[in-house]
């Protein structure tokens, strides 16, 4: 691990900190570009909302479709930032230093692009406040056994968790761009890093923020995706109604997230040149991460499927039949084992695969074009399942609104981080310079061993 | 950067003597002359109290399922701690934890108590149901009645062929080590194990490797010998219980149960002649993992029940009175307790969890928990006659242990420790290649004021 | 007795140390100095004092308010529109333990949040004297001096090797 030059602190804010002082030649068209995206994304919510729902694919019985769909697969990336950064914190992994702000910061712009799924989904979303009990003079509240009632409470907390632990860990960056601007950005960053100064103190207190807000976000990350989860699993739809659901979603989240880590580092490494700090044995270790996440949700994948099948009953099986015997969930299923597990996962094993960026960046695609066809796979099925009376038949078909918000979705996030990366350092640069200072190694006989230190 | 909370009277890295020769001195020593023969008589007592309580068990023939039930659960439990408590030598060597070292050999020592796995199977086979008229996993070939039998057959004798294999492998350079330097009969049959070690590049490599592959197999195994046993010993048993999350359940609570039997054994090894290996680092580590399996053991738990509970259809309903809320609805309640709730606010406190003591104790909280939760597990489901249907339509009566239950209990406690005993007498209980192998990758070094330990990772 | 701040920005930690000593040497209490830098080093590293902190009753604080404000909501709203949903009691225990936990979660990292920022004495407004080569790899020693001490500890600073002084 660690092949890393050693680099001077002056070496290191130059490299770490052109992305906010600088502009490269291709970032205004690009950011440009995205906001036509964005502007379609968001000109489609406009005639939803002028024309109403009936716009869309959804009709009876499928009122769930690509909205929820993107929901939960945006709630899955997100679940990578917080999962990488704590545990690798907790763990005090010396190769988490280039990774987390990135990680982070996918978590928020990810997290807010799933919060607004539901909202555009509701139709009247000017009514969101409903879910809070607010109706003092009527004493009408929301229903709190009702899981869309959990899932603000979950994602308002892991959003606002994510953005401060986001925040918090900017400070000392701040103070150092607040040292390299003048004029009106240098009062930006002034007032954004709260007159962090560096004493040890402060350094103490960033630290012990990091170990105690990771302790405290993975068990949020956890029941975030569960009760995402839970909003299929706790109704008697055939097929939703599983008591894996919960880790089954969690698992299936970190390993699309963790891909969509690897794929957003491979890009960020290729714009920025940071060779010197995204080295291939990030990407070593992270598919060596991968190989256990995409074996741990095959087992949980199976253990649904099993499971639906053993206990014989008509509903569930007469889903299973869509799933697995009918075109086209038929050929989902194949796409989602074969790019979602069997591709990547023989690829991982090989060491130079691993370390080959090219290899990683297509890997993780496939990733999440598998896990993405997963969530339309079990969610859309179970609702088409034909029930008793024939009025309720139906196959769902989306539109191009729908997938206009698809598309949609992923420009507002490569538009949030962009915008992000314009402001702040994607790579925390007091951490790297920790890294350098920490940097060691061992000598035995002609061998070099890197090493890690502890107090 | 650690800023470590240390306790201050005890040490955080274990004191080991400087120089290779001294370390092979000291830890074949300890293997020489090994403690604990003492125990080695009580437990071997308490095997005989075990077979005796299984003899009565055994007169009462099999067609009573339902006296079964503690045997089964106690059968489970020995598969849920003996069987798991490698996982952390597995664990910890491909994530490369550097504490490690003192402790895997302890915990891959269990892996011999998996002859008493595979010998006390044989009656629960004989336990079991027939599968005609029920749901069962095998409905594509309802020809084959020996299914069940024969699935758990194999996953429990190769969970242990494969454990022994774990263990041979690490240890074979530790075996050619106690040839080369214990003299007479402490080398005993050990020696004959390490014939051919020279230790060439070549022999390392494959022990590396062989290390890393068993390990990992070993863990899928184990994963999949959780599937079988809670499937065919528990789901199918019950009308309707239709759980996916319930094999992943076991699993989960399986490595809880695993991993605080290690840590109980590793104080109790502490107190008695090797504290100088075990130091706080070795506690406090494990500590935080217990720590996160007692939540991870509510979540899991908290997953089906929630479903259970939203869904209310009467196979659900069924199954919730059946293995929790019915007949064994004491033995849950303690389970809940000791499995999740004690050990979590325990391990919750820095000076709890940053300490020898409290890890210990809540380990020994968490075996309870586990022991109860499967009684409440199998004890429930062996109570349930019904055979098809699609719920439980009558739920069964409480039924207290007996006397041959207790004595079945005190003798599988005992065998463990038996075997773990005899283990240490033919293995050293000290990984003394990877000791030796952390020396060399160690340096204590200065930042000005400030003590740091560089620690090498090789690839 | 007014007090003046002067910083000495120093290249190598190594003097840093030394500064540290000297200042004992010369009747300085842990409180009157303090060390600046852009990188965290390991604590202790210039023989400065180990910052004590609570941050700890923080969390603790947050997570019990966060917890009974969410059993004021959960119970508050079931009991007080007494509807019976999905044939669920009428106050159901387990949906509420779910928001509660988030509710307590929320606390929590409210608090520590906030804990952080309290404990790091910020935000604070006035930068006071400040060098910016301290996030270029430069390390200031603050030094809170009386007045008539000031001139002697501007030399210990330059003895010690501070390449710059400054003073307010």
């Amino acid at each position: 691990m660690q092949e890393r030059r050693v680099l001077t602190d002056i070496q290191v804010n130059r490299s770490l900190l052109s992305t906010v002082l600088d502009t490269p030649n291709w970032y205004w068209p690009v950011v440009g570009a995205l906001s036509i995206i964005v502007g379609g994304f968001v000109t489609t919510i406009i005639l939803m909302i002028t024309f109403g729902l009936g716009i869309t694919g959804l009709n009876r019985p499928v009122f769930w479709g690509f909205m929820i769909v993107n929901f939960v697969f945006w709630v899955g990336i997100s679940h990578a930032g917080v999962m990488i950064s704590s545990i690798l914190r907790i763990c005090q992994a010396e190769w988490r230093r280039p990774v987390t702000r990135a990680a982070e910061v996918l978590t928020v712009f990810a997290l807010a692009t799933a919060a607004s799924f539901p909202l555009i989904h509701m139709g009247r979303m000017w009514r969101f406040y409903w879910v809070f009990p607010y109706d003092f003079d009527r004493m009408i509240w929301p229903d709190v056994r009702s899981p869309l009632i959990w899932d603000p409470s979950a994602i308002f907390t892991y959003l606002t968790g994510a953005s401060m632990f986001v925040f918090m860990a900017l400070l000392p960056d701040l103070g150092n761009l607040r040292d390299r601007t003048t004029g009106w950005q240098r009062t930006f960053y002034a007032i954004a890093s709260l007159g962090w100064r560096g004493n040890p103190r402060q350094f103490k207190l960033q630290f012990i923020l990091g170990i105690l807000l990771s302790g405290l976000i993975l068990p949020v990350f956890v029941s975030v995706h569960s009760i995402v989860s839970w909003d299929f699993a706790v109704s008697l739809v055939p097929a939703w109604h599983a008591t894996v659901f919960a880790p089954y979603f969690v698992i299936g989240a970190v390993h699309s997230g963790v891909s969509g880590v690897v794929t957003m580092m491979v890009v960020l490494r290729k714009l920025f040149k940071w060779d010197d700090f995204i080295t291939p044995d990030h990407f070593d270790a992270l598919g060596r991460l991968l190989i256990a996440v995409a074996t741990a949700w095959l087992y949980f994948f199976m253990l649904d499927l099993f499971f639906g099948i053993y206990g014989g009953e008509s509903r569930e099986l007469s889903v299973m039949d869509q799933r697995l015997l009918t075109m086209p969930w038929g050929g989902m299923f194949f796409l989602i084992i074969v790019l979602g597990y069997i591709v990547p996962v023989s690829a991982w094993l090989f060491r130079s695969v691993r370390r080959n960026l090219t290899w990683m960046f297509v890997l993780s695609i496939l990733v999440n074009v598998s896990m993405w066809l997963e969530r339309l796979w079990l969610i859309v099925p179970g609702l088409q399942n034909k029930e008793r009376l024939p009025f309720d038949w139906g196959v769902y078909e989306p539109g191009l609104f729908e997938i206009m918000l698809v598309v949609g979705s992923f420009a507002v996030v490569c538009l949030g981080l962009l915008v992000f990366i314009k402001l702040f350092p994607l790579i925390p640069v007091w951490e790297e310079k920790e890294g350098q200072l920490f940097q060691a190694e061992i000598r035995i006989g002609k061998r070099r061993v890197p090493a890690i230190i502890r107090e | 950067m650690q800023h470590a909370i240390h306790s201050r009277h005890v040490n955080p890295r274990p004191h080991l003597p400087e120089t290779p020769a001294a370390l092979t001195r000291d830890v074949l020593g300890k293997f020489s002359r090994p403690q604990g023969t003492g125990l080695l008589v009580v437990s071997g007592i308490l095997v005989l109290l075990g077979i005796a309580g299984f003899a009565m068990r055994l007169s009462g023939g099999f067609s009573d399922r339902g006296a079964w039930g503690y045997y089964a659960a106690i059968y489970v439990f020995l598969l849920s701690t003996a069987a798991a408590a490698p996982i952390l030598a597995v664990a910890t060597r491909l994530t490369k934890g550097y504490w490690r070292k003192p402790l895997v050999r302890m915990a891959e020592m269990f892996a011999t108590v998996g002859i008493l796995s595979v010998a006390m199977l044989i009656p629960i086979l004989g336990v079991l149901p027939p599968i005609e008229g029920r749901t069962t996993f095998w409905m594509a070939w309802p020809d084959h009645h020996w299914y069940p039998q024969m699935s758990l057959v194999a996953g429990v004798l190769g969970l242990t062929i494969c454990g022994f294999g774990l263990l041979f492998i690490s240890a074979k350079p530790d075996l050619a080590a106690a040839r080369d330097h214990v003299p007479g009969a402490g080398r005993g049959f050990g020696a004959w194990l390490a014939t051919g070690w020279a230790g060439t590049p070549h022999q390392w490599k494959i022990v590396r490797q062989g290390v890393t592959y068993l390990g990992i197999f070993y863990l899928m195994m184990l994963v999949g010998v959780h599937f079988v046993v809670s499937v065919e010993m528990a789901i199918t048993l019950v009308p309707g219980w239709r759980d996916p999350i319930f094999p992943a359940y076991h699993a989960v609570s399986s490595l809880q149960a695993g991993l605080a039997m290690l840590v109980l054994t590793l104080g109790i090894l502490r107190a008695n002649g090797y504290k100088e290996y075990l130091a706080l680092d070795q506690f406090w580590n494990p500590g935080k993992l217990l720590m996160s399996f007692s939540m991870l053991w509510f979540y899991f738990w908290w997953s089906g029940f929630i479903i259970f509970w939203y869904g209310r259809t009467a196979p659900e309903e069924g199954v919730m009175m059946t293995v929790m809320f019915g007949p064994t609805f004491g033995a849950f309640i303690v389970a809940f307790f000791c499995s999740f709730a004690v050990p979590l606010l325990m391990l919750m406190w820095n000076p709890v969890r940053v300490s020898i003591k409290g890890p210990v104790i809540a380990s020994a909280v968490i075996l309870v928990g586990n022991l109860f939760d499967r009684i409440r597990i199998y004890e429930g489901a062996f109570l349930v006659t019904q055979q098809g249907g699609h719920f439980v339509e009558h739920i069964p009566a409480t039924r207290m242990p007996d006397v041959a239950d207790l004595l079945v209990a005190v003798g599988v406690v005992g065998g463990i420790m038996f075997i773990y005993l005899i283990g240490m007498r033919i293995i050293p209980l000290l990984s003394l290649w990877e000791l030796k192998e952390g020396q060399l990758l160690t340096e204590t070094r200065h930042i000005l004021g400030a003590e740091v330990v560089a620690i090498g990772k090789p690839e | 007795m007014p007090k003046r701040t002067i910083l000495g920005v120093y290249q190598k930690p190594d003097d840093v140390a030394e500064t540290v000593t000297r200042l004992r040497q010369a009747g300085y209490a842990d409180n009157d100095f303090d060390i600046l830098s852009g990188t965290p080093y390991p604590e202790g590293t210039f023989g400065e004092k180990v910052a004590a902190h609570r941050l700890y009753v923080f969390p603790l604080v947050g997570a019990i308010c966060g917890f009974s404000i969410a059993l004021l909501i959960t119970a508050g709203t079931q009991l007080s529109y007494p509807m019976v949903t999905g044939g669920k009691p009428l106050l159901s225990i387990p949906p509420m333990l779910i928001i509660m936990y988030e509710g307590t979660m929320l606390g929590a990292i409210l608090a520590t949040v906030m804990g952080v920022i309290f404990e790091s004495r910020l935000p604070r407004f006035d930068l006071g004297v400040y060098d910016t080569r301290i996030t270029e790899g430069y390390l200031g020693v603050l030094v809170a001096s009386p007045e008539e001490k000031l001139g002697y500890t501007e030399q210990l600073l330059r003895e010690t090797g501070a390449e710059d002084i400054k003073k307010r």
